[in-house]
């Protein structure tokens, strides 16, 4: 095991090393990356779809005598396989059918899917949250004249100030009237602070993901390699 | 025949992709469909592939001076798919262990190095797009603080906990939700595009 652990800080260094410069140990963990990649990619495609999707259910069709399914697969295995055209340039065109396919078939789908999660959910869930209760809630701002705390200030003013974004920043993109427009000017600033705190927050976040990763690798080495090595070395 | 037809089957499947999720009586036809993509899906693979080889090989004709890397990626690509194929058509030998050792010890750590090394490259990409130069940059610049100090806040920062979630949960929220409707809007407008046939540049180019 530890020859694998080794192998693992071994490569993980050789990546880190391009931060001091582009160096041979750097290309060639990258181009081991690649390759690696490439042949998981195979080995998933293969068991995957080739074998689960084409291979056995073909052999179970033709033992069931289900001449359907059996005629389903087979067309869809020889449009897939029209995609081997393109290696020739008489016959490249015809490679063009499995890509209209699914191009097309995936344009279609993504019409239905992306206007029901980006937006219809959307915008639902600026009229009103998970539990069904209204965003813009009246009775929540009288709570907080009720009993003024943090938490009712928050209660009552995470939905107005959620929706009045949205409105803004949506404001802010809609291109189809001029910038000068009094209402495009009033969205203006307001979207843009929005917006601004919208990305800082997203870089913060993506950042610390990328850091628990490298605190992750560190920790591999410090923590499970360099025991481990210790360990076998001292007997 | 090389640019109505797949014109034509880029509007029929279009149209089929809409209709199997209206229409719920269709859900047998949304599953077969739906393996129908991914076999085709996996032919591409092979044009990813001959791409691959087509571009090293030509390094190695032309003895290019990192060629010896041309060679490494080879031999990696068809290691990691010998070993995988034997492996899975014999999963108790041992090149099914191999297989599972390149995976957890080369595939892996490779992948999270090679994203742990974005963070430094994001650092220097922060420095210069943070700088405080505008009220707007300011607010960027403190949004992404705050979020960072939160997310590993404790004993007295923990307020920054509070206040990164406070930040996630309304403004952030607010601004990704009318971003997400943009990008949903024009996922639909350039689909109907595409089934409609006024977008063709997947075709490629020629006749």
């Amino acid at each position: 095991m530890l020859i694998w652990y080794t192998i693992a800080v071994l490569l993980s260094l050789a990546i880190f090393s391009f931060l001091w410069k582009d160096n041979p140990l750097y290309k060639f963990a990258e181009h081991l990356f690649v390759g690696t990649m490439v042949g998981y990619q195979v080995v998933v495609v293969f068991s995957q779809i080739i074998m689960r999707k084409i291979v056995d259910p073909i052999s179970v069709a033709l033992d069931n005598r289900q001449i359907l399914t059996l005629i389903s697969l087979v067309i869809a295995t020889l449009i897939g396989l029209l995609f081997l055209a393109r290696f020739s340039r008489k016959v490249e065109w015809v490679s063009r059918y499995p890509i209209s396919i699914t191009v097309g078939f995936w344009s279609g789908y993504a019409i239905v899917a992306s206007f029901k999660t980006n937006i219809l959910t959307q915008i639902r869930g600026t009229v009103v949250d998970d539990l069904g209760q209204p965003l813009l809630n009246g009775h929540l701002i009288g709570d907080f004249f009720k009993n003024p705390s943090l938490k009712t200030l928050d209660l009552a003013t995470a939905g107005p100030l959620l929706v009045f974004g949205v409105i803004v920043v949506l404001v802010y993109f809609f291109f189809s009237v001029k910038h000068d427009h009094p209402m495009v000017k009033f969205a203006n600033k307001p979207a843009l602070f929005y917006l601004m705190i919208g990305f800082g927050a997203s870089f913060g976040y993506t950042f610390m993901g990328r850091i628990s990763l490298f605190i992750g690798r560190m920790n591999f080495i410090f923590n499970e390699w360099w025991p481990l090595l210790k360990q076998t070395i001292g007997g | 025949m090389k640019r109505t037809l797949p014109l034509f089957l880029a509007f029929f499947f279009g149209i089929i992709g809409i209709i199997v999720q209206m229409v719920p009586a269709l859900k047998g036809l949304m599953d077969t469909m739906l393996d129908w993509m991914a076999i085709i899906a996996a032919f591409a693979l092979a044009v990813g592939i001959s791409s691959l080889t087509r571009h090293h090989m030509t390094k190695i004709r032309r003895k290019h001076k990192d060629i010896f890397f041309s060679y490494v990626t080879f031999i990696a690509m068809f290691f990691m798919t010998i070993i995988g194929l034997v492996g899975y058509f014999r999963p108790e030998g041992a090149l099914q262990g191999l297989f599972e050792n390149m995976y957890n010890y080369v595939r892996v750590p490779l992948d999270a190095s090679m994203f742990a090394l974005l963070a430094f490259y994001i650092t220097s990409a922060a420095y210069r797009a943070f700088r405080a130069r505008t009220w707007l940059a300011t607010v960027l610049l403190l949004a992404g603080v705050i979020v960072m100090i939160g997310r590993v806040a404790f004993g007295p920062f923990i307020i920054f906990n509070d206040i990164t979630a406070w930040i996630m949960k309304v403004p952030t929220t607010a601004a990704m939700r009318a971003v997400n409707v943009g990008i949903g809007l024009g996922i639909v407008a350039t689909s109907i595009k595409i089934v409609l046939g006024i977008e063709r540049s997947y075709l490629g180019g020629g006749e």
